[in-house]
């Protein structure tokens, strides 16, 4: 009977990973093909996001800023669907700039192409309030390189930024309006952690512009401190910031569809925790006592 | 919400010019007096020359990296740990691999990192390989990941010093290098990469130890002196936040006026 | 006049000049000073985005001498060199939103991207099963802390069990905020004092000098 006790223990503490990767691989998959519908709740932080989404009418200007690649993008894109469904909704007019050199790769998955004919996650919003590129939102492109560009962003807008990413000249647009960050309504950050911290010193705090972040999940605890000392209104984190946005706005997509991958995994990894340390106190912690006793 | 304004003084940012000033001072004080101040000892730092000799007694290569973001303080502290494992490897004759890349800001900081590697080795009477520092990928952290990842499996190294400033790709490095049995010190630039690498490393480096390897490393009393600021620092913050606490639990807004000024 | 700019002092000079015209203008009201400070931030981020020239010259360099020599990996160097050629002249001829040249972003980058970012979750899994052991009081304090936030974070949990919310955001609010902060403080003394050690020419290697250790 002992010897089958710390089998079993010595069997945990042996367990190949490569078991492990499998059973999440399909853990995460399954409910993806077999939808279960579990029950989701909302945050605070969420409702607070929303919150300022909504407080956006049709004389605003927000400056959206693109600084995530394609895979921070698989995290946010369910919260970035919605926010941009949000604004297209309010009237708000757009501008958009990247700080990651995939940004203008992964712009067209999301708004299309009208020019070329490619269709984006939210062509139908955008021709459904006829939301037109130009009249309604600009894309500046990938000039947010480091800190020196958003401080030149913020600073010395018109003579940093001449033409969009398509060299059509900004002038006459909308963007005349926009001296320096105090004349947006806005900034709302797609961010994976590197920049949020320059937007905040040298246009939130400085100009005092409302922002809000969407925040990859490592980040959010860092992100946070900007909530207490007031330079942004609110977050929304992650996955499952995205999957409550959805639920919030009565949007349902690919945010609500993850959530039930989100929840078995995180009851897999609690389990993995806890079989981990089992065999830890069953087995190799005797191990290492008796190895140090040999010696 | 301020207590006071100066003229000339921008608004909302008179308390941390002091605050920058006094640090100023207090630095350049420590630096210039003969002060000899104990500092506890970081794991992590003292790890370093541990890690290079584990490399060196295996006969295996010692990695080294800086990061893939452009200079900023993260950056350049790890070109300071560069310059001094590049000086143990080149005094013990053991092979230092410095993969660059990951970002655009790569193709400025490689050259640097570059040139403080090979005037380490002259000064120790070597000479430095360029092809020990290849650059892996620009642009794509994940591609500059994959790289080391690959160089770590084929080169199995005694030693890795992982620092800098990475995003997410710190830890498949970490980890990787974690299942080949490579000694793996690493700093996190931000809290949720501390949290990870404390997992996958065998030691961590958490904030500002990494800031102060360039002085704790050379153990000149002058710089060591100079990490003293930062613990004072820290204990006026520690001293604000409860003075802090008490004032606004009296119903007073002082200290937030005071913080704001 | 050559030999002035490689002296150690004249890059300290250098350096902290650059330093002035950024944190002057930063703390002090004076509108002149603050047009160049931003003059300065601009060149800087242009000098930066040429920085794409000397990737362009390195890599094909280090390339070209591999494939040359035949040096192990060569193949791909090959790869790496006629792929970077091939989208630079894609992406200038056709433009940065053309069809072909997002075709290289889609077809290469979005899957490796998509690929390489969730692999950190199966590291994440071996670690919580490999690493994380109570073999100390703090530590199963931190893995009893861990479990009770993942819980939190499960929607399902909060739908059954609605105080686990609350446990969630108690730990999040307190304990990661905090250390947030304390990490937040301590990183940006240090950097203050990093700086001070650069600008009073104590960390050489900074500059791109050897100071010796």
């Amino acid at each position: 009977m002992k010897n089958e006790g710390s089998n079993i223990y010595k069997f945990l503490s042996e367990f190949k990973v490569t078991y492990i990767y499998l059973l999440i691989f399909i853990l995460t998959l399954a409910p993806i093909l077999f939808p279960i519908g579990i029950p989701i709740t909302t945050t605070q932080d969420t409702k607070d996001y929303y919150a300022e989404l909504k407080t956006l009418g049709p004389d605003d200007i927000v400056l959206v800023s693109w600084n995530i690649g394609f895979d921070a993008l698989m995290e946010l894109k369910a919260g970035a669907y919605v926010s941009m469904r949000a604004i297209i909704a309010s009237g708000a007019k757009m501008v958009h700039v990247f700080g990651h050199p995939e940004g203008p790769g992964m712009f067209p998955l999301i708004f299309g192409d009208p020019n070329k004919g490619t269709v984006g996650e939210l062509s139908k919003t955008m021709e459904d309030h006829d939301y037109t590129e130009g009249d309604d939102y600009i894309v500046l492109g990938y000039i947010m390189l480091n800190e020196a560009s958003v401080v030149s962003i913020a600073r010395d807008f018109h003579n940093y930024v001449i033409v969009d990413w398509k060299g059509a000249p900004i002038s006459g647009t909308f963007l005349d309006e926009i001296e320096d960050p105090a004349d947006l309504a806005m900034i709302i950050d797609f961010s994976a952690g590197f920049f949020s911290e320059a937007i905040v010193r040298h246009m939130a705090m400085d100009f005092d512009t409302p922002m809000i972040i969407s925040s990859i999940g490592v980040s959010i605890a860092q992100n946070k401190l900007f909530v207490d000392a007031g330079y942004v209104s609110a977050i929304l984190g992650s996955t499952r910031g995205g999957a409550e946005i959805e639920f919030l706005a009565g949007q349902p997509g690919i945010g609500l569809q993850a959530m039930d991958s989100f929840t078995i995994i995180h009851y897999f990894y609690i389990l993995v925790l806890i079989l981990g340390n089992l065999a830890y106190f069953g087995y190799e912690r005797h191990r290492d006592m008796r190895r140090t006793a040999l010696r | 919400m301020t207590l006071l304004t100066i003229p000339l003084i921008a608004e909302g940012k008179i308390l941390g010019l002091i605050i920058v000033v006094a640090v100023f001072l207090i630095t350049i004080y420590y630096l210039t007096s003969k002060k000899e101040i104990p500092i506890r000892r970081v794991a992590g730092l003292d790890a370093i020359e541990e890690a290079v000799g584990r490399s060196t007694e295996m006969g295996k290569p010692h990695f080294a990296t800086i990061g893939v973001a452009t200079f900023n303080h993260w950056t350049l502290a790890a070109i300071a740990m560069l310059e001094f494992q590049a000086r143990i490897c080149a005094r013990t004759e053991t092979r230092l691999i410095v993969p660059c890349g990951g970002s655009t800001s790569a193709f400025i900081t490689r050259p640097v990192a570059l040139d403080v590697v090979k005037n380490a080795y002259i000064a120790e009477g070597k000479e430095f390989d360029e092809i020990d520092m290849p650059f892996l990928a620009g642009g794509k952290g994940w591609a500059f990941g994959a790289g080391a990842v690959a160089m770590i499996q084929k080169l199995k190294p005694g030693g890795l010093v992982l620092t800098g400033q990475y995003g997410s790709v710190a830890l498949h490095i970490a980890e990787q290098a974690s299942q080949q049995g490579v000694m793996t010190i690493a700093s996190g630039s931000y809290m949720g990469n501390v949290a990870a690498l404390a997992c996958a490393s065998d030691y961590t480096m958490i904030g500002e130890e990494v800031l102060a390897a360039g002085a704790y490393l050379t153990r000149e009393p002058a710089k060591l002196a100079s990490i003293r600021t930062q613990d004072l620092l820290k204990f006026t913050a520690i001293a604000t936040t409860l003075i802090g606490i008490l004032i606004t639990l009296a119903g007073s807004d002082f200290i937030i006026q005071l913080l704001g000024t | 006049m050559s030999n002035l700019f490689e002296k150690r002092e004249f890059t300290i000079l250098l350096v902290a000049a650059s330093f002035a015209l950024v944190f002057v203008p930063y703390f002090l009201d004076i509108p002149p000073l603050m047009e160049l400070s931003t003059k300065m931030a601009m060149i800087v981020s242009i000098i930066n985005a040429f920085a794409i020239l000397l990737a362009l010259y390195s890599q094909t360099k280090r390339s070209i001498l591999r494939v040359g020599q035949r040096l192990h990996g060569w193949p791909y160097h090959l790869w790496t060199v006629c792929l970077l050629y091939l989208v630079a002249i894609v992406g200038l001829l056709f433009g940065q939103t053309s069809t072909t040249f997002l075709f290289f972003q889609y077809a290469f980058l979005m899957p490796a991207g998509a690929v390489q970012y969730s692999i950190l979750t199966f590291y994440m899994a071996s670690a919580g099963m490999k690493a994380f052991r109570a073999r100390s009081p703090q530590a199963t304090l931190l893995i009893i802390a861990g479990i009770l936030v993942m819980l939190g974070q499960a929607p399902f949990t909060g739908a059954f069990f609605p105080p686990i919310e609350g446990i969630r955001n108690y730990l999040a609010e307190n304990f990661a905020k905090a250390a947030a902060k304390m990490f937040s403080i301590s990183m940006v003394v240090g950097a203050i004092v990093l700086c001070v050690r650069i600008l009073t020419g104590n960390e050489d290697q900074a500059i791109g000098y050897t100071g010796g250790v």
